[in-house]
């Protein structure tokens, strides 16, 4: 019993340790990693030219996916863009799921209220994608007007290290756990 | 075409529903020992058939889970390279080997050991304890599948509190 309790708790502190670089339950990498920029996919937003914003005061943006479009999403941590600039008031929709206001199938509507965490030029980047290997992205232009200091974006999270991270579990966790199940398995069936 | 999700849902729910009967079972031993150890008496059935219960759903859960397993990584849309670089999936997969070792403890030792694994506290709250963490993470994979599928689930405060997935 003290082994087994003391096992699962040592699991427990691991994982949970694990957790502090894993900040999002979500996909970190941008979706062109693995999906192909695909033009069947349409995004049309209400955006016409740059946005023009100021520190802690949203503005929305509507976006309409069409041609296939399953899931839209925005990441703080792709490191090619600033997305990190801004709050969201969702990062994640899916086709018919929370916040898509388009019934049709394929087809994702939204409004997503974006708010300025520090002023600057920025690049926001949306991105939507349909069945495998279909995606497409859109790139927003924002000038934040406001101050340009006190804020310091979260590190993004670097996805090789938690695969890393993830591979060393695999090759700790699973031999550890047969070890002390064959180990409790021995005690218990002799001392029936 | 989609052949994993066919594979996943009954034993998640068979094992989730063991782990509830497990539960029930503990009280019952510690609540009404002399009772189940006198044969002939309801409780002593009552506790008998749950026991039989947690023995089979075990069995078809464990095989379940390795047919899901196997499915997982034969789905054309999820090759091996996407499924690990999404951590929902990564936790999917470290974790739903782990809960197969569990598992195949659970129906060893049962298999071993027969309902005498209900008498000794070591064995009973070994074989309890297990049983009922096997259902947890049923429940938790369950619920990132349904994240990976639909972006969110019924269990996302729960998740988001606890932080999963790791890592």
């Amino acid at each position: 019993m003290i082994l087994i309790f003391g096992f699962l708790s040592t699991i427990l502190i691991v994982t949970a340790g694990a957790n502090i670089v894993s900040a999002t339950l979500t996909q970190t990498a941008e979706c062109g990693g693995c999906h192909d920029n695909a033009a069947s996919i349409n995004i049309n937003t209400d955006v016409t030219g740059t946005v023009a914003a100021s520190v802690d005061e949203p503005f929305t943006v509507t976006i309409d996916a069409t041609g296939g479009a399953i899931l839209l999403r925005i990441e703080k941590s792709w490191s090619t863009v600033d997305n990190d600039m801004f709050d969201y008031s969702t990062q994640v929709v899916h086709d018919n799921g929370a916040g898509d206001t388009n019934s049709a199938e394929g087809e994702i509507s939204v409004e997503i209220e974006v708010t300025p965490l520090v002023g600057g030029q920025y690049t926001l980047r949306i991105w939507v994608g349909g069945e495998y290997p279909n995606a497409n992205s859109v790139d927003i232009e924002v000038d934040v007007e406001g101050a340009t200091t006190g804020f310091t974006p979260t590190e993004p999270v670097d996805p090789a290290e938690l695969i890393s991270i993830w591979y060393t579990m695999m090759f700790i966790l699973i031999p550890l756990v047969g070890i002390i199940m064959i180990i409790l398995a021995i005690y218990i069936i002799r001392r029936a | 075409m989609a052949i994993h999700p066919t594979f996943v849902h009954f034993h998640t729910g068979i094992l989730a529903a063991v782990a509830v009967v497990v539960m029930i079972n503990l009280l019952l031993r510690l609540m009404y020992r002399e009772a189940i150890r006198t044969p002939g008496t309801r409780m002593a059935k009552i506790f008998h058939e749950l026991d039989i219960f947690i023995f089979w759903g075990n069995i078809i859960g464990l095989i379940g889970l390795i047919a899901g397993m196997v499915t997982g990584f034969m789905e054309p849309a999820w090759p091996v390279d996407i499924l690990i670089a999404d951590p929902i999936m990564r936790f999917k997969i470290l974790w739903s080997v782990i809960a197969t070792e569990l598992y195949i403890f659970l129906v060893v030792v049962r298999a071993k050991v027969g309902d005498r694994i209900w008498v000794g506290r070591v064995s009973f709250l070994t074989y309890g304890i297990v049983a009922i963490i096997g259902g947890m993470l049923m429940v938790f994979l369950g619920a990132l599948g349904g994240v990976a599928v639909y972006g969110e689930s019924i269990l996302d405060p729960l998740l988001h509190w606890i932080g999963l997935p790791w890592p």
